[in-house]
């Protein structure tokens, strides 16, 4: 899919920085992947939409369990499917519990993170549609060829509830050599592919670079710092994300 | 939120604005201080709540007070975090170092220490 074709007939300033790199993810969900199949990952995103859509379940209700709701032949494990809707419904109300819960015993750690990375572009994207009164982007064919399960160097048990690796991306400047990376960039990096495209997605809608602590100057694209920042800071309370 | 909290006052500071934080916790109405600032925050609501109406009628009050540009960057921005929002609570990302202090001194006022997520962070 092409930056072009991803909002036909939608006649608003959309950056271009933002439909090359929504364009890249919408590509992506379509690819084989680490862990997940393409298929699979195309059914992730299906079931992201399905639960957006659905009527809302509290949070402990497990959608697996609600006799009627899940098909006996959906392609996902329950607990894929548990974790799309909790994460894409209820993002403020996840424990540690609940990850231990899930992980190892129902899915390994690369795969929960490969899905916590695809769910989350799916909210991007289709949020950011929702908000244009655009349709949703369409899904592209499953893409052939086979998971890598490519486990990154160094990968294993640091500051978060999911092993990391260490990151090195030279897309990463910050004028001060001394900041590192932060945690929340540093979260999919046990799945290298996915940690990538959240950096994308990073650079495009937010701010460019590593420039995180730098820059606070006055203006990025058509806004300003103190803008983007009220944007972020007060969506982030909505979410109850402390981070 | 406690991270872009800083952020936001640190802008703020560059900027010679002196920004009102209760607006960032909900506990506050008004602009921040902050450019157009109510606009942004009712989108960010509006968008989280998935009401297409109230999107619809922000957007109409963004486009004239602002250009339709910015309200495109604006519903970029805040999709954008409902993305980062989700991979920070999934991973239980914890604060980074080199901003504990600070927020250490923000997060009860803004009332991010009632969050579940806030387990995943050892403040000073």
């Amino acid at each position: 899919m092409s930056p072009e074709e991803i909002y036909p007939g939608v006649e608003v300033p959309i950056r271009q920085e933002i439909l090359e790199s929504q364009a890249a993810a919408i590509r992506h969900w379509g690819s084989p992947g680490t862990w997940w199949s393409s298929a699979e990952r195309l059914s992730i995103v299906e079931e992201v939409r399905s639960a957006r859509d659905a009527e809302a379940l509290p949070p402990w209700t497990a959608p697996s369990q609600v006799e009627g709701l899940i098909s006996e032949s959906h392609p996902l494990p329950a607990a894929a499917i548990d974790v799309i809707w909790r994460l894409t419904n209820h993002p403020g109300t996840l424990t540690r519990g609940w990850y231990d819960a899930l992980v190892p015993d129902r899915l390994s750690a690369a795969h929960y993170v490969e899905l916590v990375g695809v769910v989350a572009q799916v909210n991007l994207v289709d949020r950011f549609a929702d908000a244009l009164s655009a349709n949703r982007p369409a899904l592209p064919p499953a893409q052939s060829g086979e998971i890598s399960q490519e486990l990154p160097e160094g990968a294993g048990p640091n500051v978060h509830w999911v092993p990391t690796a260490p990151v090195v991306d030279p897309s990463w400047l910050p004028a001060d050599t001394q900041v590192d990376v932060p945690n929340v960039r540093k979260a999919l990096s046990l799945v290298p592919a996915e940690r990538a495209m959240q950096w994308a997605l990073i650079d495009a809608h937010y701010v460019a670079g590593g420039a995180l602590a730098d820059n606070f100057g006055p203006q990025h694209w058509s806004l300003d710092r103190l803008q983007i920042e009220l944007i972020g800071a007060r969506t982030s309370a909505l979410n109850e994300c402390f981070y | 939120m406690t991270s872009h909290t800083v952020l936001l006052g640190l802008s703020g500071e560059a900027s010679h604005q002196k920004v009102a934080l209760g607006v960032v916790a909900g506990s506050q109405r008004g602009d921040a201080g902050v450019p157009h600032g109510e606009l942004l925050v009712r989108l960010c609501e509006a968008m989280v709540a998935e009401d297409r109406e109230a999107v619809a009628a922000v957007r109409v009050e963004m486009v004239a007070a602002m250009n339709e540009a910015a309200f495109v960057d604006a519903v970029g921005v805040s999709s954008l975090f409902h993305l980062m929002n989700r991979v920070a609570n999934a991973t239980g990302t914890p604060v980074d170092t080199f901003l504990l202090a600070p927020v250490s001194q923000i997060a009860g006022a803004i009332g991010a220490d009632a969050f579940e997520s806030s387990k995943d962070t050892q403040l000073p």
